[in-house]
């Protein structure tokens, strides 16, 4: 495990930056984090850091070009992420970019977002779309892009994916309709440097590797189509360059470099099998690949699984007097819901007249209610009466409104339309309200107040 | 078994065998290995053929004796064919308040009232042979139960259980007592026939009166009776051997494994090598968890023999939902880091749609198929409605936990090299010839 001393960090690492965000994915299922984690964790960064810098190697001035903090890295593939979101076809500027990243939900702190933007500015990741200066807006150059995700990939595949990569490229150029034989030759070339770099490697692991590591390597290198593409390679090289005695070689060389990385490979499988699996882990495969047989696998596939699995149950314990209570005093659990009772009959089984008559039992109340606030006369001021609180204030208005619209009421409500503002009392706000009754004296119909308190009074009997 | 004349009364009629076998002697000592495989050919499906030699069948008894059980040899039900289960011996049966940890499996309230209006059917007369008694049916036991107040499918669903556990079995719609009912302790049947009349015999009439076809001429055929096939002589037993005894009752008969502290016997290194030699005899052997608790399981030899045999293994779909829920309870959560610890403990519950998500599988088939796991041992149902991991998953031996580990592998990744380098060395050949013959298999699946 190689780590960098701090105090050799380059010069672009901003002080007080680690780790303020989890990653934009969101996703992954949450557990009791425990001591353990944080050294798991510690342990996954350093090994992050160490192959980056043996990626950067070939690029880098010195050794302490390389970050130390992989969300610095992480950083720069969401920022292709705010690119492909954002509106914008002229580039985005700075502000931009942090507004984006932060909306993708990194936290990192504004300064350290401002000075890693002008760090990838200076190398050239992220370019002006003018050459003009202080025009402000920037795009990526499309080389940054590729290191951007390399660098994601790198760290999940340990580099196979240049392996499939080279294997591809090799096949691509030699169906071709006249593939260039110096092509040709320096692709296998590049293709047997791969195996023999990954080969190597295995035999450090097989040698002295952890168990971790030697699982790694499983995850990564596991892929028993490389053999089967290196002799189809070897194939056509034979087919297209028959008496091309430089590239037959160079075709050999590559099968006897894949037999080598092959024998690697298989030694360290043989070694975590002879571990027990390493503990039975499940991490030599991907999660994905999991799922994948969870969903996709055939029935003939699964039955695999098991086929020497025998039926382990123990028989049944008997006991008779329980099994003689449960038949004297056995009661189901009731899974239905149980209907209430039956209403009893009621005089009005019409719901219209029924309806009616609660209409009309709810109009009687509202008049005596209001009557009750006149007592006896022909107009009262509500005001006082609605400030007693908002519970009576609602009732009062609610009901004068109520029999003011209806035409059979001998009732007006007199809505003033200035506010009323009282802070100290109950009702700190109103509408002052007079209630007048139009069936007495005075208003035209001929009703004495002693007609009236008689009308009130048959009402409320 | 209790038979027409006393509950004591099974000795043979026709007695083929010793009424006590002699200890084994060096000629006899190579039947002891298959006897071991006919006590676990029993546990692994409920019985086995007895027509097999007496020198096993002696061997087995003998095993089985050192345990507190006992070989009985019963008929089977329309027909000649004879076959062996096992029982207690006198006096011993599982105590369900000893270890508190793991108590005995138990049937459920409705379970045991479909049974006892089985038993009330196949078992109208106190004074007959209760095994296998009379036919009754489905139907019968259906209507009878629900009279009662039970609901149809938990008497529908109690009926499957109680025939997967052997308690009745059933040929089309007529039913009649299993063998694992003939296997029950003396004590149980003596119980049982002094509270014959508070069976459910009114509900069965009342509901059974138009359908049933069972005849006496029928009842009186079928009466055949079971005999206890005799072990060891009874002898002195120390206290030794009954620490033995009770180590190997508690853990054979428990549904999970049960916590060191039930079982502090087994601290003891003479005890627990005693306790490992008995289970041997029988096929079985000592497993410790990696909880640290102890449980049972097939011997390695044994199980690979009953493989073979296809004797109590899983069928084909009941494999394949075994290897989702597999994937989907462990695999995939500890590959994501979700879960440590031991996987064959497994927590992680999975519903049935998530199950059905395979394209092969349509939930009829993982709905039925998972019936038989749990029957098995190697499901259990959680009260939320998920699956997990059965008990019987705990009482794999260390390789057995490693292959199907194993098989796990092969299943996500089945043309890697760690696949191919898995079938080579089950197969015995090199990797390289099961890496071919992965290829060829991958190339026809196209």
């Amino acid at each position: 495990m190689v780590q960098d001393d701090p105090a050799s960090s380059g010069a672009d690492d901003v002080p007080g930056e680690k780790a303020a965000w989890s990653g934009t994915d969101g996703q992954g299922p949450q557990r009791q984090p425990s001591l353990l984690d944080d050294h798991v964790e510690a342990l996954a960064v350093a090994e992050q850091v160490a192959t980056w810098r043996a990626f950067a190697a070939p690029l880098a001035a010195d050794s302490g070009a390389v970050v130390q903090d992989p969300e610095l890295v992480k950083l720069a593939a969401a920022i292709l992420a705010v690119y492909a979101d954002h509106q914008s076809r002229r580039g985005l500027t700075f502000a931009q970019l942090g507004d984006g990243l932060r909306r993708l939900g990194i936290r990192v702190p504004r300064g350290a977002i401002d000075a890693r933007l002008e760090h990838l500015h200076r190398m050239g990741f992220l370019e002006p779309y003018l050459p003009k200066m202080y025009q402000g807006h920037y795009i990526v150059r499309p080389a940054g892009l590729a290191g951007a995700l390399a660098a994601a990939r790198v760290t999940e595949r340990g580099g196979v994916d240049e392996l499939i990569l080279l294997l591809d490229r090799t096949r691509t150029t030699l169906g071709a309709r006249h593939p260039d034989s110096g092509q040709v030759l320096t692709h296998l070339n590049s293709c047997r440097h791969a195996l023999m770099v990954f080969a190597l490697d295995l035999h450090r692991r097989v040698a002295a590797g952890t168990a971790a590591e030697l699982i790694e390597a499983c995850r990564q290198h596991d892929h028993s189509s490389f053999t089967r593409q290196v002799v189809e390679l070897n194939e056509m090289v034979t087919a297209q360059f028959s008496r091309n005695h430089e590239l037959e070689e160079a075709g050999a060389a590559l099968i006897e470099a894949e037999q080598f990385y092959r024998s690697q490979v298989r030694a360290a499988i043989g070694k975590i099998l002879a571990q027990g699996g390493g503990g039975l882990n499940f991490d030599v495969l991907t999660p994905a690949e999991y799922e994948a047989a969870a969903v996709t696998a055939d029935m003939d596939l699964l039955a695999e699984v098991g086929t020497g699995l025998l039926a382990d149950m123990p028989g049944v314990h008997l006991n008779p007097e329980a099994l003689i209570e449960v038949v004297e005093t056995y009661q189901p659990r009731s899974r239905t819901r149980v209907r209430p009772p039956e209403p009893t009959g009621t005089e009005h089984p019409d719901p219209l007249a029924a309806a009616e008559e609660a209409r009309e039992a709810v109009r009687r109340y509202r008049r005596l209610g209001l009557e009750a606030l006149l007592a006896g006369a022909s107009e009262v001021d509500l005001t006082p009466h609605m400030q007693q609180g908002w519970d009576a204030a609602a009732r009062i208005i609610v009901d004068a409104l109520a029999l003011d619209a209806d035409p059979d009421e001998p009732f007006e409500l007199d809505l003033s339309e200035y506010l009323l503002i009282s802070p100290g009392a109950p009702v700190t706000y109103l509408h002052p309200a007079r209630l007048i009754r139009t069936d007495i004296p005075g208003h035209g119909d001929g009703l004495t107040p002693e007609d009236s308190a008689q009308h009130g009074a048959a009402d409320a009997g | 078994m209790p038979d027409s004349t006393g509950d004591r009364n099974l000795i043979p009629q026709e007695p083929a065998h010793p009424q006590s076998l002699p200890q084994p002697t060096a000629a006899e000592s190579p039947h002891a290995a298959d006897g071991a495989v006919l006590l676990a050919r029993i546990r692994a499906v409920g019985s086995t053929p007895a027509d097999v030699a007496a020198s096993t069948i002696a061997a087995a008894a003998r095993a089985a004796g050192q345990v507190d059980r006992q070989l009985i040899e019963v008929a089977v039900p329309g027909g000649t064919r004879r076959i062996l289960a096992l029982g207690w011996a006198e006096g011993a049966a599982p105590d369900p308040g000893q270890h508190q940890s793991a108590p005995p499996r138990q049937l459920s309230p409705v379970q045991l009232l479909t049974w006892a209006t089985c038993l009330a059917a196949a078992w109208p007369r106190a004074e007959a042979d209760p095994y296998p008694g009379a036919p009754f049916r489905r139907e019968d036991v259906l209507r009878a139960c629900i009279g009662m107040g039970a609901h149809d499918r938990t008497v529908v669903a109690a009926l499957r259980i109680l025939s997967q556990a052997g308690m009745i079995r059933f040929t089309g719609s007529v039913g009649r007592l299993g063998p694992a009912a003939a296997a029950l302790p003396h004590d149980t049947w003596s119980a049982l026939r002094r509270m014959h009349d508070r069976l459910p015999h009114a509900a069965l009439q009342q509901h059974a009166a138009a359908s049933t076809g069972t005849t006496d001429s029928e009842y009186s055929e079928t009466v055949s009776g079971a005999r206890q096939i005799p072990g060891p002589p009874a002898g002195p037993v120390s206290v030794h051997d009954t620490l033995v005894r009770a180590a190997v009752t508690a853990l054979e008969n428990a549904q999970g494994p049960v916590a060191r502290s039930d079982l502090g016997m087994l601290a003891d290194p003479a005890i627990r090598r005693a306790t490992e030699s008995a289970l041997a005899d029988c096929g079985r052997a000592l497993v410790l968890t990696q909880e640290g608790s102890w449980t049972t399981g097939y011997s390695d030899h044994i199980a690979r023999t009953l493989a073979r045999e296809q004797a109590g293994t899983l069928g084909k779909e009941q494999r394949a939902v075994l290897a989702l829920v597999l994937l989907r309870a462990v695999a995939i959560p500890r590959a994501q880091g979700r879960l440590d610890g031991a996987w064959t403990s497994s927590s992680h519950p999975v519903t049935l749609d998530e199950l059905a998500a395979n394209r092969q599988l349509s939930h009829t088939k993982v709905s039925d198929a998972l019936q038989g796991l749990r029957a098995a041992g190697y499901i259990a149902s959680t009260p939320s409605g998920g699956y997990v991991l059965g008990p019987a998953i705990a009482r794999l031996s260390p390789a057995g936990v490693e292959g199907l580990w194993e098989d796990l592998i092969v299943l996500a990744r089945p043309y890697g090299y760690m696949a191919e380098r898995i079938r080579a060395r089950r197969s015995g050949t090199s990797a390289a010839d099961a890496g071919r013959r992965a290829n060829v298999h991958k190339e026809e699946r196209g």
